[in-house]
């Protein structure tokens, strides 16, 4: 009784936080979101968040479409090839492709745009991601007197030249979200540096399945489906884009204020059988889309025998039962279990508390304690840790900050230990590599050369079963150095839409929705 | 200055007041003597009961996301939550009450100062303020108890100052001064008793303040540090839709208990400030 006055009392009082006049006349698709976008310049994003790229995912044209699953589908491209040396990739774009304002998109307009955004002029957010490409630098800038790695061929053929060998799959799982189509021609003539600060941004041309409306800066995005879409027109007339606190989502959902929430229409376990209980269908993830690591400071614990204890004493199970609810695995490699590396990776291990302590005895450690953070909804988390590592000998302190705070306070080694959870990809070294580099040691290694020159070996290796030996190889480093503790993958809950068909619900992760299936009924 | 008889005697008549002393005695004595008679363990995982358990036997509030039993933590979480409202409001008086009197007696640049110090401090949103605070300082129950004490003593030195101001022009003080009277024994045995009843009803509202602020913070996830238990942290697990809606023994028994603390606090207060002005003593006489 109580829990229905409850919830009929949160659901009375929602209208005032619903679309409100944001709606408008033929098929609408209500879409919620907890977080604003902070441009409407896909290069300009200062946050680089997923809500951000939502936003240009449905405005902009990329060139594949990525499945949970890792498989790619064709959107700005039709197809695409790579060299046998890894070196080059060729990508047939659809000829059926056009911007919004009619004019058909070529390999030209691929290649200005990324001329355009590695111009060192041109005050770029997120460059570094070009520096994948021959002829720019470590920040993504071109450099003067190189030639530059994107060319087109002909009118519809677009040709990459990486710095590193690279398959074409394995650069779209790790940079397709990255890199968007503009419509170059609107721009000529624009000074780069001032090309941010255009009006253009506040009313957009782009080639995606969404046309530009209006914006409420922050708060509302109306869009209106793209009828010439080369993958097909959206099954709805208008998009509106509502920011609302995260914990509106659900209920303005079963309010019926609501069509979908991004991303996927997540759902925590807890709320699944509220969600059921109102009429809401919730769907099981195919794939894992959270991957639980806990970040270690090898200054602070310089021993790896100390690291290793940390991770023996941890009991995988329970704190992956407590945050998953049933829905996750323990790991012991950030290698994802459903992809095509699961056979390199290190198991999980079970946990072990008397051989932490014999570790910790050998390592010398003097029951000096360490300070765990972590975010405040995983304060729970971090408590159960600590009677973890308590009951090994190990004591810890908890600080809860936010995200944005932990990942610095780590950075600049405030902390010694701490709880992260990133969206896993297929790639072997979609996790270490970013993190076990000289520009952004996050664990505070001190020598760096082990990891470099087996992550560099990886890379060069183009023979599938050489490379899975050398995955291998490193996931066994890895475990024996332990420069983070893989903790967990957990496969998400969607509460699927009542009202629109077709959601590709687990590839949102993937920070791409299939819009131009949708359908409202 | 009043005799603490007089004032306990006239304090026991008020009936509102005896249940409203109880009723906090109680509590004080259950947060501080159950957990050693009752080997209450606040921070343990009891893994066979599991997470989120309902009320049971052996856990009559259930237990938490983490296994833990919530009336242990509701019992422990009260010592936590007590010592901010009571220690936070110590403070308000000791840094509140003597700068009021100063600021009221001997006026001048001691007014000025002390007066448009307490304006700074009054501009600010307090919620805001303390929250950039305590997350500046960092969580810590002392950080707390120190941010809420010293961003509370206007308030009190205010109301010291606005009484000052009347009881330093009475006759009998015009009288201690002419026979040369020290300024600080003016202060101590004429002017504070005469100006200071009113601070005992607003000292019954700072401790609830306190415990409801404290509750504020732990609800924003910047108050006390895990695993520490407070009624602030306990009731923060009422952000969730599904423990709002579906397990209301979670959040229920500390929100009730903020609320019957502070309601308590605040009668106590009134009936304090009653028991010792001085010039209900002279109504008797």
């Amino acid at each position: 009784m109580a829990a229905a006055l409850a919830l009929a009392a949160l659901l009375a009082l929602l209208p005032a936080c619903g679309p409100g006049d944001g709606k408008v006349a033929g098929v609408t698709v209500n879409y919620g979101i907890s977080n604003p976008w902070d441009s409407l310049m896909p290069y300009n994003s200062i946050s680089g968040s997923n809500y951000a790229r939502m936003i240009y995912d449905k405005l902009y044209d990329r060139l594949a479409y990525v499945h949970a699953d890792g498989r790619l589908s064709p959107r700005a491209a039709k197809s695409w090839e790579g060299s046998e040396d890894g070196h080059t990739a060729l990508f047939h774009l659809d000829e059926q492709a056009a911007f919004h304002d009619g004019t058909p998109v070529t390999a030209e307009h691929w290649v200005e745009t990324f001329t355009l955004m590695t111009d060192p002029a041109c005050p770029v957010l997120g460059r570094g991601n070009f520096s994948v490409f021959t002829g720019t630098d470590q920040d993504g800038c071109r450099v003067a007197g190189e030639t530059f790695g994107v060319e087109a061929v002909d009118e519809y053929t677009l040709k990459f030249t990486f710095r590193d060998p690279t398959t074409p799959e394995d650069f779209l799982l790790n940079k397709n979200r990255e890199f968007y189509v503009l419509p170059t021609h609107l721009l000529e003539g624009e000074d780069p540096a001032g090309l941010m600060e255009l009006e253009f941004w506040k009313a957009p041309v782009g080639s995606g399945p969404c046309r530009f409306l209006e914006e409420v800066p922050g708060s509302r995005l109306t869009l209106a489906a793209n009828p010439d879409y080369q993958l097909g027109r959206p099954g709805f007339d208008k998009l509106v884009i509502t920011v609302m606190d995260k914990s509106n989502l659900l209920t303005a959902l079963i309010a019926g204020d609501m069509d979908y929430y991004a991303i996927g229409g997540n759902i925590t376990t807890e709320n699944a059988s509220l969600a059921e209980s109102s009429g809401l269908t919730v769907l099981k993830g195919t794939v894992p889309n959270t991957f639980f690591e806990l970040m270690l400071n090898a200054e602070r614990i310089p021993d790896a025998r100390v690291r290793r204890a940390i991770e023996l004493a941890l009991d995988k199970e329970l704190l992956c039962e407590q945050s998953t609810h049933g829905l996750g695995r323990p790991a012991g490699s950030s290698l994802s279990p459903e992809g095509p590396y699961a056979a390199a990776a290190e198991p999980a291990g079970a946990r072990d508390v008397e051989g932490a302590r014999s570790l910790l005895a050998e390592a010398g450690y003097d029951g000096r304690s360490y300070t765990l953070v972590c975010t405040s909804n995983r304060a729970g988390l971090a408590a159960l840790m600590q009677q973890n590592l308590a009951e090994a000998g190990i004591n810890i302190t908890i600080e809860t900050v936010d995200s944005a705070a932990m990942f610095a306070g780590m950075a600049d080694g405030t902390y010694d230990l701490g709880i992260a959870s990133h969206t896993p990809a297929a790639l072997p070294l979609w996790f270490t590599e970013p993190r076990l580099s000289e520009t952004n040691n996050l664990f505070h290694i001190a020598d760096l050369t082990p990891y470099s020159q087996r992550i560099q070996a990886i890379r060069a290796e183009t023979d599938v079963d050489k490379r899975m030996e050398l995955v291998a190889e490193l996931d066994s480093y890895l475990a024996q150095e332990r420069p983070f503790i893989p903790l967990w993958f957990g496969t998400a809950l969607h509460v699927q839409s009542p009202t629109v068909a077709n959601i590709d619900y687990p590839s949102a992760s993937f920070s791409n929705e299939n819009v131009w299936e949708w359908v409202k009924e | 200055m009043e005799s603490g008889k007089r004032v306990w005697f006239r304090l026991r008549s008020d009936r509102r007041a005896v249940v409203c002393m109880v009723i906090l005695a109680l509590e004080v004595l259950c947060v501080l003597l159950l957990p050693p008679l009752l080997g209450l363990e606040p921070n343990v995982t009891d893994r066979t009961a599991g997470f989120w358990a309902a009320p049971s036997a052996e856990h009559w509030l259930g237990t938490d996301d983490v296994g833990r039993d919530i009336l242990a933590r509701l019992i422990c979480g009260g010592r936590i939550s007590l010592l901010v409202g009571f220690a936070a409001a110590a403070i308000n008086l000791a840094v509140g009450v003597p700068l009021g009197l100063l600021a009221g007696y001997r006026r001048g640049a001691w007014e000025f100062w002390i007066m448009r110090l307490a304006d700074v401090f009054q501009s600010f949103p307090n919620i805001v303020l303390t929250l950039c605070l305590v997350s500046l300082m960092g969580a810590s129950v002392l950080n707390l108890v120190l941010v809420l004490g010293l961003l509370g003593w206007p308030g009190i030195a205010r109301l010291v100052y606005g009484n000052v101001l009347s009881v330093r022009e009475k006759e009998y003080i015009l009288a201690v001064r002419a026979l040369g009277g020290r300024t600080g024994t003016i202060l101590y045995r004429n002017v504070l008793p005469n100006a200071v009843a009113p601070v005992w009803a607003a000292l019954g509202q700072r401790v609830g303040r306190a415990i409801l602020s404290e509750s504020s913070l732990s609800f924003l996830g910047v108050g006390i540090r895990p695993p520490q238990a407070s009624w602030g942290n306990l009731m923060q697990s009422a952000s969730s839709l599904a423990v709002l809606t579906g397990r209301p023994w979670v959040w229920l028994p500390p929100g009730l208990l903020i609320v019957l603390t502070v309601v308590c606090l605040q009668i106590l207060g009134n009936a304090l400030r009653d028991a010792m002005d001085p010039r209900a003593a002279r109504k008797e006489r």
